[in-house]
Parts: C-alpha cells; sequence; structure tokens
C-alpha cells in the first residue's frame, strides 16, 4: 500500500443546466517519497481530484463517492477538526496562483512564522521566526529579503515563499497544482530544479498537476492521464515516454512542437471533450480516436493493469462478457 | 526583394515617478528588423524583455521614444488619419481570449464593427459567416448569433483571428496567442494561423516565450533579452547551434522530457 491511495474517486458538480461527475471513478496511488504527476486537458478533472484530496472541494461541488487512504487512514470518514490535523502538518497545497495569495501587508518571514505557530504546539514566536528564516533559505531567498512584503518580490521569488510554506511543517504529501505555469521558463526552470533537490533530501512526495507534459515526463517518476473526468492511462514516465499506450495520451505528446526532429505538421487531437452532463455510453474518447471501433462508442473499457501500468482502452484487452455482448449485436 | 516592414533603430522608454524623482526605464532599446511578404518572424524573450512593448509599436499603439518604423518603405504616425490605414495593414492577436472581448457582445458584432469602421458596405452577415468558415467555426450559423462569453477559449482566439482578418491586413502580429490554451486547442491555433498565412500570403509575427512554437511557427527568430536583441537570424540554425549565452540558457530551461532518460 503506498502513502496514499485513491480509489474509485467520484466528485460531483451542479451545473444551472443538470448535474456532472467531473470526476468519475478515478484510481492512483502515490507512494513515499515519490514524484506523480496528473494530467490533462483543462476540464479533465485534474484539479477536482486534488481538492478531493485535499479537503477543498467546496459546492457547488461535492464529493459523492471513492475513498482516499492516507498512511492507512480513510480521510473521507475524517470530521473537518480531525482533518485540521492532516492540513499543512501532513499534507499541505501549492495553487498555481498562490503567490497572488499572499497577505500584501506582513513580512513574508512573519508569514511563514504565523503558519509555524498556528499548528505545531510549544514553539515559542522566536523559534518560529527562526524556522522562518531557516525554510526561505531552503527554497534560496536571499537573507537580505527575509522581512520583504510580497509586493516588493517578483512572481518566482513569490512563488518560492509560497512552496517554503508548503514544507514549513515537515509534510508528507506535497500537492503542487501548477506551480510553475504563471512563470517565465528559465524561473520555472530554477524552482522545479529547487523542488527536486528538496525532495530528495527530505524525502516527501508530491503530487504534481501541470498540462505541461513534456515538464511532466522531465521530472515525475509516475504519471496519470486523466481524460474527461476518468484515468486514461498511468505508468512510468518512460514507459509513457516511450511506449503511450493510450490514443488520447499519444495524441498529447505529439501536441508538442518539439525543438530537435524534424520539423513536421503536427495534428493534434481534432474535436473537443463530451459534454460531461450526459457522458457518452461508451468510451469518453471514441469521438476523437483515430482506432475507434464500432465497440467502443457502445461499451465501456475495462480497465487494464499489468506490468506497464494502467489503461483504459479496448485495444489492449476486451472484458470477456462485453467482448461476447459485441460479437453478440453484431451477429444480430 | 523590398521588405514589407522596417523597423529602424527604434526604442522606448517609460518614465515613472514624480517630476522630482523621474525614473527612466528602457523597456526597447535600439531594435532594427525587416519582415518581408509571407515571412515568418518569431519574437522570443521572457516577461520584461520588451517583447510586447516592440509588438505595441508594430500595430501603432504605442508611440516609439526614438527610431521608426516603416511600412512599405513610408514612416508610419499616430495621426488619427494615418492610424487607421496603418490599421488597415497590421493586425493583432492578443494573448489573452478571455478578456478581449465583451462578453455580453454577439459574435456578429464582435467581428462585424472592425469591418464597419473601414468602410465596408456590402452584406456584413454574409461577410461574417464566410470568416467564421475560414477559421474553423462550422457551421457558422451555429456562432454567429452567439454571445461571446458561450465560447470556448480556443474558440475565442479563433474569433479575434477572424476579427483580425476581416479587413484584409498584410501583416498579423500574435501575442503568445496560444500560452492560456490546451495544448491540443494550441497547436489547432497555430495550424490555423499557418494555413491562412500561406491562403493570404500574410506576413506573421510570432511572439513568444516558448522556443518549441517558434520553432514550429517561423523562418527567422530574433532573441530579446533586457530591451536589446541579443541574437538573430534562420530559426532552425539559432536552435540548433545558439551563439549568446542566454539563447543557450532559454534552450536549456525549455522542459525536454528525453533530457532525464539521457542521464
Amino acid at each position: 500500500m503506498g502513502l496514499l491511495d485513491v480509489i474509485d474517486l467520484q466528485v460531483e458538480y451542479a451545473a444551472p443546466n443538470g448535474m456532472f461527475k467531473a470526476v468519475d471513478g478515478v484510481s492512483f496511488s502515490i507512494e513515499r517519497g515519490e514524484i506523480f504527476g496528473l494530467a490533462g486537458e483543462s476540464g479533465c478533472g485534474k484539479s477536482t481530484t486534488a481538492y478531493a484530496i485535499s479537503r477543498l472541494l467546496r459546492p457547488p461541488a461535492r464529493l459523492v463517492g471513492g475513498r482516499i487512504v492516507f498512511d492507512g487512514k480513510e480521510l473521507t470518514k475524517l470530521q473537518e477538526h480531525e482533518f485540521q490535523s492532516y492540513r499543512w502538518s501532513r499534507i499541505s497545497v501549492v495553487l498555481q496562483s498562490a503567490m497572488n495569495n499572499l497577505n500584501p501587508v506582513m513580512r513574508i518571514s512573519s508569514q511563514l512564522a504565523d503558519v509555524i505557530l498556528a499548528h505545531e504546539r510549544g514553539i515559542t514566536a522566536r523559534g518560529a521566526q527562526s524556522r522562518a528564516e531557516q525554510l526561505l533559505a531552503l527554497v534560496e531567498i536571499p537573507a537580505a529579503k527575509l522581512s520583504s512584503y510580497p509586493h516588493e518580490l517578483s512572481g518566482g521569488m513569490r512563488q518560492r515563499v509560497v512552496i517554503a510554506m508548503a514544507m514549513a511543517l515537515r509534510p508528507e504529501l506535497i500537492i503542487m497544482d501548477e506551480p510553475t505555469t504563471a512563470l517565465d521558463v528559465v524561473t520555472q526552470k530554477g524552482i522545479v530544479n529547487r523542488i527536486i533537490e528538496l525532495q530528495k533530501e527530505l524525502g516527501f512526495s508530491i503530487l504534481f498537476i501541470t498540462h505541461d507534459l513534456p515538464l511532466m515526463l522531465e521530472i515525475c517518476d509516475r504519471i496519470g492521464i486523466m481524460y474527461a473526468g476518468r484515468m486514461a492511462e498511468v505508468a512510468s514516465a518512460e514507459q509513457l515516454l516511450y511506449g503511450a499506450r493510450h490514443p488520447y495520451t499519444q495524441g498529447l505528446l505529439r501536441s508538442f512542437p518539439s525543438l530537435t526532429g524534424p520539423r513536421v505538421r503536427i495534428d493534434g487531437i481534432p474535436g473537443s471533450p463530451p459534454n460531461l452532463i450526459m457522458p457518452p455510453a461508451g468510451c469518453r474518447f471514441e469521438s476523437r480516436c483515430q482506432h475507434a471501433a464500432d465497440a467502443c462508442s457502445r461499451i465501456e473499457p475495462s480497465i487494464i493493469n499489468d506490468d506497464k501500468g494502467m489503461v483504459a482502452c479496448h485495444l489492449y484487452g476486451f472484458r470477456e462478457d462485453s467482448y461476447e455482448a459485441v460479437t453478440a449485436s453484431q451477429s444480430r | 526583394m523590398k521588405p514589407l516592414l522596417q523597423v529602424n533603430h527604434v526604442s522606448k522608454a517609460f518614465e515613472s515617478g514624480s517630476f522630482l524623482k523621474k525614473t527612466r526605464h528602457n523597456a526597447v532599446k535600439d531594435v532594427s528588423f525587416t519582415l518581408h511578404k509571407g515571412e515568418v518572424l518569431a519574437i522570443v524573450g521572457e516577461s520584461g524583455c520588451g517583447k510586447s512593448t516592440l509588438a505595441r509599436m508594430i500595430v501603432n499603439l504605442v508611440d516609439p521614444t526614438s527610431g521608426e518604423i516603416l511600412l512599405d518603405g513610408r514612416a508610419i504616425s499616430r495621426k488619427p488619419r494615418d492610424r487607421k490605414a496603418v490599421a488597415k495593414e497590421i493586425q493583432m492577436i492578443f494573448q489573452d481570449p478571455f478578456e478581449t472581448m465583451n462578453p455580453n457582445h454577439r459574435i456578429l458584432d464582435v467581428i462585424g464593427r472592425p469591418l464597419q469602421l473601414h468602410g465596408e458596405r456590402e452584406d456584413i452577415r454574409k461577410r461574417v459567416l464566410e470568416l467564421l468558415q475560414k477559421v474553423g467555426l462550422a457551421p457558422a450559423e451555429d456562432y454567429i448569433d452567439k454571445y461571446a462569453s458561450q465560447l470556448s477559449g480556443g474558440q475565442k482566439q479563433r474569433v479575434m483571428i477572424a476579427r483580425a482578418l476581416g479587413i484584409n491586413p498584410r501583416v498579423l502580429v500574435a501575442d503568445e496567442p496560444t500560452s492560456m490554451l490546451d495544448v491540443s486547442i494550441g497547436i489547432d491555433i497555430m495550424n490555423l494561423m499557418l494555413d491562412l498565412k500561406n491562403d493570404y500570403e500574410l506576413s506573421l509575427i510570432w511572439i513568444t516565450h516558448n522556443l518549441g512554437s517558434a520553432r514550429y511557427m517561423s523562418d527567422n527568430i530574433l532573441i530579446m533579452y533586457g530591451g536589446q536583441v541579443v541574437e538573430r537570424g534562420d530559426t532552425e540554425q539559432i536552435i540548433a547551434n545558439p551563439q549568446h549565452a542566454y539563447t543557450q540558457t532559454l534552450l536549456d530551461a525549455s522542459p525536454n522530457p528525453w533530457r532525464r532518460r539521457e542521464e
């Protein structure tokens, strides 16, 4: 069993024109010390999954099913005050726009000390302050900037402060939702490198969410690819790079203009994701898939788990019962 | 061949602070380049390198502090009479499709308004339908009466392209038009712009911080840093064999899944 096991997660949203499941039966697990990536297009449910794990779902979103097991403990069964002992100290979160959510009228070192004081018993204000300064040094904020206000720092610096804050109580899992998307490539590189160094040093696990698949392939150990609320494929970064199996993963990998190799036209993935208020009966990717067969529109793909990882696609095996159903309907 | 657009030693300084203590910020310093008919030029750099200010000077939204920009050999100016003439030839597509359209306007008005302003007298609705078809929003009748707020990001960006194309410009300046979009939608937009460039023999200035998209789109490239051009030339050559240290830094920072596997 891993550090985090997400089993058959289901999150429902109430929209003006009906209910829909933004996350519909998603399962994956994260080992201790692992960097696990979650990728997919806008609206595929990757951020909703992160919110569900960190209990940040707010109406109109609602957790309607599945289990979230963290270090052997079922999180979904905990009361709000019980979960409080997990927040920051065992599971923390870095959001995309977090750098804009720092308190503008409070010095950055004091904001960090605040987090430490609120969650750690028996620590003095002075102790918290010095811990805060150590943390900021860890993310390479120069000593001269410790008592700066957020507006005096660049976006990259502010994002470093937020990452330091997420690490303040030595959590076992840090959820990072697009932590560097708003930053320039050079700044992004610096921050990502530092995150990986710290991860190796301190041994926490990371759930890394982004739509930047090349970045994800470079830094993650294993990656889950989500499509329309479902998990399409889970595999190691190597496996995805050299032999992605799901046609959607293959399409995503093709959609990035490369810096090397021949300059050829890329076709991307034609079409758009299905409406989740009335999801299709069969495979959700069927309408955009170049391998789509007759059965795909009617029968949900079975989930295949093998030594290469997980894939949900009819190309890699049919469930016996569903195969019989297809052949029976075809012979009729 | 005579260049369509010439940018000669253009600089832009912004002043801030009070009149007693003025600070000058040189956003663009002495930039020169030419753009030929049918050429795609990528301008690559990070936030604050001056690439967007340069774009705004080219489309005549910002006055250069010094230097001049020539279209067909004639200097462009911000005199009201000239501005309209320049707008007819050079159009811009902005980064954020969510903020460049009034959400309460119908697509017919979003695309039709510039046509009216530039003296289009024929049936505007028919022209807008043609343009929607051209940018891949088909069937066009399904889109023309929608409100801007009803479209997705990718569809909005297509509308912005249709709006820019409507008055048959010769130069399109695109300021990171795909950076807010999903990758598979971004690549569709890039393909659309390359197709339109070929169909209409447009010249294209492609502004980006992403070297991958610059390579996909452009014939030539300018690398900017701190308001200056630090390297320029044939796109393929520069990416394969960068000369300036900053270009190398940009290349090293670009995510590359193969790098880790090689270690």
